[in-house]
């Protein structure tokens, strides 16, 4: 019987199977292969087996060296600002007061919404001569700032917009992480006379330290994948101020038809990927594992 | 809670939600606005309301109506499909003894964390050997492939979290496992269904590389649309805001449907709410 429900269970799920070995497997074998081709795509005829050879070149590329560091960089920053941003945020919507709900639900829509209008918005906002942000600037005593026209302020605007959008993503984490703990640690801390950054510090901060952890990793990933945004915004200009990995293989694949060099680059952000999807799955499970006792 | 901490919090809130929802705001404020206002200093807050940029926009020779269509299209279809491939999976998945299962959601799982970038161009290779290129149906099969994962991790946790019992009930009384599907758990996991497929046509609506890559004049979605607008000398912003505005509006409505499911949704069902 076990064995008949098993063969069951299996063809439920094979469709989808036969489905993901197709278009994602596949795929990605397909990438390792080209990753050692010589091979641009207006000549398909033409392509020659360079072994670890775009590799190399990869690694002696100022163009890929600086979309890699920008990449860290992006990720980093918006990172560390979420984190800080969305603890205060989830502070603020953890009282069950009338109407935090509907507030918590607007709250999120930055997020819902793709990248790219967001991009296209804040280019507006951030225009230098007849946008929002330097007129309000300008009357509060900021001064003009070039944003994304100048290589030093670009990488940072990027950064604000990638904050602003995702950090509801970390506070509704947050906030999720703070509705698990129990009121009889509250109470308990408040006997004991404990001030409220006492209870931040020592009940919540570390309450959170699962959450925190998978939205540290996801934010990680997504920000490898950060290519929406620049599309919108810069397009890795000025220069190279803002050029990300993933608009560096979008450009090479695309623009510059070199399949080959771009696969190479694509294989990189898939390890890097791997690596820390590796550490996320291994929470997962143990969420998992502690959800079930 | 006294009166005065509760009037300091509402105000906190209020100030975050207005941060947050400000270029909402601030879109729509354009895409009302006229060339000439445009580029106005100081800033017009409230322009006339005037819906002329969108007649603009979505009609003419130039309009932008195709790709509406096209986004509605692809995003229905390829939720469509992943709904139906997804459903039967995740009810294997979750209800089955099958052998290896743990490697196998370990291995959706891993799929569904690959970055889109790392496959984009073989499957610009593949769909164009297959003709694909520049239709619906090319941009329907590689999003079924993106969102399928998602709909079986999300929705064999749902349906984790229906009780056996009652399905097994159904076995007892003469329900064969096809019956106890469509009758017992499918009605039950309705809440879950909904959830993934509002999910599932998001991020179709939403995706711009794929878009970008595989679509060209005929198939184009509405977000490359949008992106169309952007240029190094002259952005035509009350254009770009008009068909963003459109584009965003769904969106505005689904988020309030699933405002319960966001959490669990988007971190993959590793936090739930």
């Amino acid at each position: 019987m076990q064995k008949i429900l098993g063969r069951v269970g299996f063809f439920l799920m094979l469709p989808a199977i036969i489905y993901l070995v197709f278009i994602s497997v596949y795929p990605t074998i397909y990438t390792v292969f080209l990753s050692t081709q010589d091979f641009n795509l207006t000549q398909p005829h033409k392509a020659v087996f360079v072994g670890f050879g775009n590799f190399v070149r990869l690694f002696q590329d100022d163009l890929f060296l600086k979309s890699t560091m920008n990449t860290i960089e992006i990720a980093i920053l918006s990172i560390v600002l979420e984190l800080i941003f969305g603890y205060i945020v989830a502070e603020v919507f953890d009282n069950r007061l009338k109407g935090m709900e509907v507030l918590r639900t607007i709250y999120m829509l930055p997020m819902m919404i793709t990248p790219v209008v967001w991009g296209l918005t804040w280019v507006y906002i951030f225009n230098p001569n007849f946008g929002l942000a330097n007129y309000i600037f300008e009357r509060v005593g900021l001064g003009f700032q070039p944003w994304f026209s100048s290589a030093n302020t670009a990488l940072l605007s990027l950064v604000i917009i990638n904050v602003w959008q995702w950090t509801p993503f970390t506070a509704v984490i947050f906030l999720a992480g703070l509705s698990g703990i129990s009121p009889d640690l509250y109470d308990a801390a408040s006997v004991d006379g404990a001030k409220w950054y006492q209870i931040a510090l020592y009940i919540k901060i570390p309450h959170l330290k699962y959450v925190a952890m998978v939205t540290i990793l996801i934010r990680l990933m997504d920000n490898l994948r950060l290519f929406d945004l620049v599309y919108s915004t810069t397009q890795g200009g000025p220069g190279s101020a803002t050029e990300t990995m993933s608009f560096f293989i979008y450009r090479y694949g695309f623009h510059f038809f070199n399949t080959g060099y771009s696969s190479a680059a694509s294989l990189i952000v898939l390890v890097f990927t791997i690596i820390i999807s590796q550490f996320l799955i291994r929470i997962f499970y143990r969420g998992e594992e502690i959800s079930e006792y | 809670m006294n009166i005065k901490s509760k009037f300091l919090i509402y105000f906190l809130a209020i100030i975050i939600v207005l941060i947050s929802v400000f270029p909402i705001v601030w879109l729509v404020m354009t895409s009302f606005k006229t060339r000439v206002e445009i580029f106005s200093i100081p800033p017009i807050w409230f322009p006339k309301i005037s819906f002329e940029n969108y007649i603009a926009e979505f009609s003419g020779g130039s309009s932008r109506l195709p790709f509406l269509f096209n986004s509605l299209k692809v995003a229905f279809f390829s939720t469509l499909i992943t709904i139906i491939i997804g459903s039967l999976a995740a009810f294997g998945m979750a209800r089955f003894p099958v052998p290896g299962k743990r490697n196998l959601e370990f291995w959706i799982l891993s799929i569904r964390m690959m970055p889109p970038v790392a496959v984009i161009i073989p499957l610009y290779l593949i769909m164009r050997s297959l003709k694909l290129l520049d239709t619906n149906i090319g941009l329907i099969i590689v999003y079924v492939s993106f969102n399928l994962p998602f709909v079986i991790w999300i929705l064999a946790g749902f349906l984790r979290g229906i009780p056996k019992d009652i399905e097994e009930a159904a076995l007892i009384d003469g329900c064969n496992w096809f019956q106890s599907l469509v009758r017992i758990s499918l009605p039950l996991s309705a809440p879950g269904l909904a959830t993934v497929s509002i999910f599932s046509f998001m991020f179709s609506w939403n995706e711009l590389l794929a878009a970008l890559v595989l679509t060209g004049r005929n198939a184009k979605t509405l977000p490359v649309a949008i992106s169309e607008y952007w240029s190094t000398t002259q952005i035509r912003w009350e254009a770009m805001a008009a068909t963003s505005v459109i584009h965003i509006i769904p969106i505005i409505i689904v988020t309030f449907l699933i405002q319960r499911y966001i959490v669990r949704g988007l971190t993959m069902g590793a936090i739930k709410e």
